[in-house]
């Protein structure tokens, strides 16, 4: 049997691939064509994209850009930042693109979802769900690059996003982002129970171990991004993917 | 000659393979390609003499060597003691590094590795980094560069048409160990140099004034007129050190030391260990752990220079006994880089520095030039032992303490 997907996520901006903790203090990692290539080489399963630029500067996906990095993919990629209309997601698909990730959209143009089901098939399209704990500690949806808080509990808005269409959850935790302290597993177990598409657990993993420890709460892959791109204490910048068999091993043992 | 050189069109100055004029030099496999070559009587060029008086006549007994290779680490570990780190090690994942790096491992030497990624790096590099750092359980600090930053940088060294396109890589390499080292109060760098591998330290006259591989890349001068003349993006974040800040911190802060030279170092012997060791894996040529020095060597500077820079390579083996020349001129005779690869690296090569086909194609056909025809220091850096010496001269009645006077230090 094939392990989960382990899937590494590159945060883009203008200058290029970046790492956040808590969505915020970003810091440089270097150029996604190289980081791309390397990933190529070591086989890895899937590749997620975010331009977390786009939304601020209210501008939707850099195209040309997209075109180049899926140019230079070897694997599935998936898409995320910036997308609010139908034609963004259908240039998106023309691009090389193979699944489109809504995270603000899903709050701001709820239609959109199931129109880009009926036009693409639920399969490649994502709802990437952001969930912060607020003061009192309940963990509450939250969009625009994790600085407005909805209010919405994230096992319904996970179900809403189920029935208009989303064929994938991605489940981030803003508070886990970049603290490789392992995922918030009480959060997956909660969705996982609630939705029946496949649950994508995001932010906090430091290691394999913490992996299968989703997995076994319930996710259907795990993805990391500090854990890919940042080595050591110093959080040296070194571009890496466990080999197939740790992987493996990881899994089944836990 | 080597067919696949043939081809290049001749470049003015310089004597190609295969036209009249044209000599290797009779010990090593260095050749006229090298504008500063200089053959005596017997026909033994002026880098063979070069190795000869500064590497061989400074050689010592072994056991000599070896002593003076346990009191630096006995020294470095006593300067280290109650700090993190004892020593700075720049790794490349290339073959002397990563050598090094075991051999720190063996001294009981606590390095901090620093890793320069300049956007370049191959999967196999990282992955050698990694096994390293995980194996031998040392850390790693990484300084990125500013992708958009340093891709103008280089776009203006290829624009400019000099040979040394790997230049700004290789200052940000020794800027960046500098000031690592200076953060974390280092007082050690340990260094992959090594005479085994690379020796290349010509004599006479043209060796000051003619660098056919490359200009001295440590010339912040040079560099800063060729980005402000070619350039687009400011250097903002850059690593540029120019040369006093240069000097103070090898004069100040930090002690040098080349364990590599002070050892016996068999390149392929190590290749072995460290496959064994750490899973080390190999990649085919010198400097090919970045697919910029591989297309580097086995595209640009033969195409565009004529230049094959594996002779050099070559020579540094034969000179330390580790190659007879006749297999040496066996390899020449194959292109250094299968056909495929290069045609793949060109198309990485291309869309990495954001080049169209015609934008490549005037680089390419470009004239050669050369630093000279540029502003440079090449004269501050010629006459560099002359002013230190004037100026500790001058200095001198105002120094104070031991270093000021050995003799009456000791009495």
């Amino acid at each position: 049997m094939n392990p989960p997907r382990v899937i590494p996520v590159l945060l883009l901006t203008d200058s290029g691939v970046v790492k956040s903790t808590r969505f915020k203090d970003r810091r440089y990692v270097g150029d996604p064509i190289n980081a791309l290539r390397v990933f190529n080489e070591k086989e890895v399963d899937e590749v997620v994209i975010v331009d977390i630029d786009a939304w601020k500067h209210r501008r939707g996906p850099n195209f040309e850009r997209v075109a180049e990095l899926a140019g230079e993919c070897f694997m599935p990629l998936g898409y995320g930042g910036g997308v609010t209309t139908l034609d963004q997601i259908r240039t998106l698909f023309r691009c090389g693109v193979e699944k489109v990730l809504l995270n603000t959209a899903l709050h701001s143009h709820p239609d959109l979802v199931s129109q880009a089901a009926d036009i693409a098939g639920s399969q490649s399209i994502v709802a990437c769900i952001d969930v912060k704990k607020n003061w009192l500690g309940r963990p509450r949806v939250c969009v625009s690059g994790g600085t407005i808080d909805t209010g919405l509990d994230p096992v319904e808005f996970a179900q809403q996003a189920e029935s208009q269409g989303a064929g994938e959850i991605v489940l981030q935790s803003v508070d886990g982002d970049g603290t490789q302290g392992g995922y918030d597993l009480e959060l997956i177990a909660k969705v996982t129970a609630a939705v029946n598409v496949p649950v994508v657990a995001l932010g906090g993993a430091g290691n394999l171990t913490h992996m299968a420890a989703a997995v076994r709460a319930g996710a259907h892959a795990a993805a990391a991004g500090s854990f890919f791109v940042f080595h050591g204490k110093h959080r040296a910048v070194l571009i890496t993917y466990p080999r197939i068999e740790e992987i493996r091993r990881t899994f089944a043992h836990g | 000659m080597a067919d696949w050189i043939r081809t290049t069109p001749a470049l003015e100055g310089q004597i190609m393979p295969g036209k009249r004029g044209y000599r290797v030099c009779t010990r090593c496999v260095m050749d006229t390609t090298m504008v500063e070559i200089d053959f005596d009587h017997d026909g033994v060029c002026n880098f063979c003499r070069g190795f000869d008086l500064n590497v061989t006549a400074r050689q010592q007994t072994p056991e000599v060597c070896a002593h003076k290779l346990e009191a630096m680490i006995a020294q470095m570990k006593a300067d280290g003691r109650g700090r993190d780190y004892d020593c700075v090690l720049g790794l490349s994942g290339g073959v002397d590094s990563s050598y090094l790096a075991l051999k720190c491992k063996d001294w009981g030497v606590r390095p901090l590795v620093v890793q320069f990624d300049n956007g370049w790096n191959t999967e196999l590099a990282n992955h050698n980094i990694q096994s390293i750092c995980e194996k031998l359980g040392f850390d790693l600090f990484t300084y990125v560069v500013d992708w958009p930053e340093f891709r103008d940088l280089q776009l203006s060294f290829l624009k400019a048409g000099v040979a040394n396109v790997e230049a700004p890589s290789d200052h940000g390499i020794f800027a960046c160990i500098y000031r690592t080292a200076r953060q974390h109060r280092i007082g050690w760098l340990l260094s992959g140099v090594n005479n085994a591998t690379e020796a290349c330290c010509p004599v006479g006259p043209k060796t000051k004034e003619h660098f056919s591989y490359g200009y001295r890349y440590a010339d912040l001068h040079h560099l800063r007129a060729l980005h402000r003349r070619f350039g687009t993006v400011p250097l903002k974040t850059f690593p540029a050190m120019g040369l006093f800040e240069r000097i103070w911190m090898e004069r100040k802060h930090l002690k040098r030391c080349d364990p590599l030279n002070l050892m016996p170092y068999d390149k392929k012997a190590a290749i072995v260990e460290l496959e064994q060791r750490i899973g080390w894996r190999r990649y085919g040529g010198k400097h090919f752990e970045s697919v910029i020095t591989r297309f580097h060597q086995s595209c640009i500077l033969p195409r565009k220079f004529g230049l094959d820079k594996r002779r050099l390579h070559l020579s540094g083996l034969i000179w330390s006994g580790q190659l007879d020349r006749a297999s040496a001129m066996r390899e020449l005779e194959q292109p250094p880089c299968p056909a495929e690869l290069v045609e793949q690296d060109r198309q990485f090569f291309m869309k990495k520095l954001g080049l169209g086909q015609a934008e490549y194609n005037a680089i390419m056909q470009a004239p050669a030039k050369t630093y000279g025809d540029y502003p440079n220091q090449n004269w501050l850096f010629n006459n560099l032992p002359r002013f230190t010496a004037a100026i500790r001269k001058i200095l001198t009645p105002f120094r104070t303490g031991p270093a000021a006077n050995p003799a009456k230090a000791k009495p």
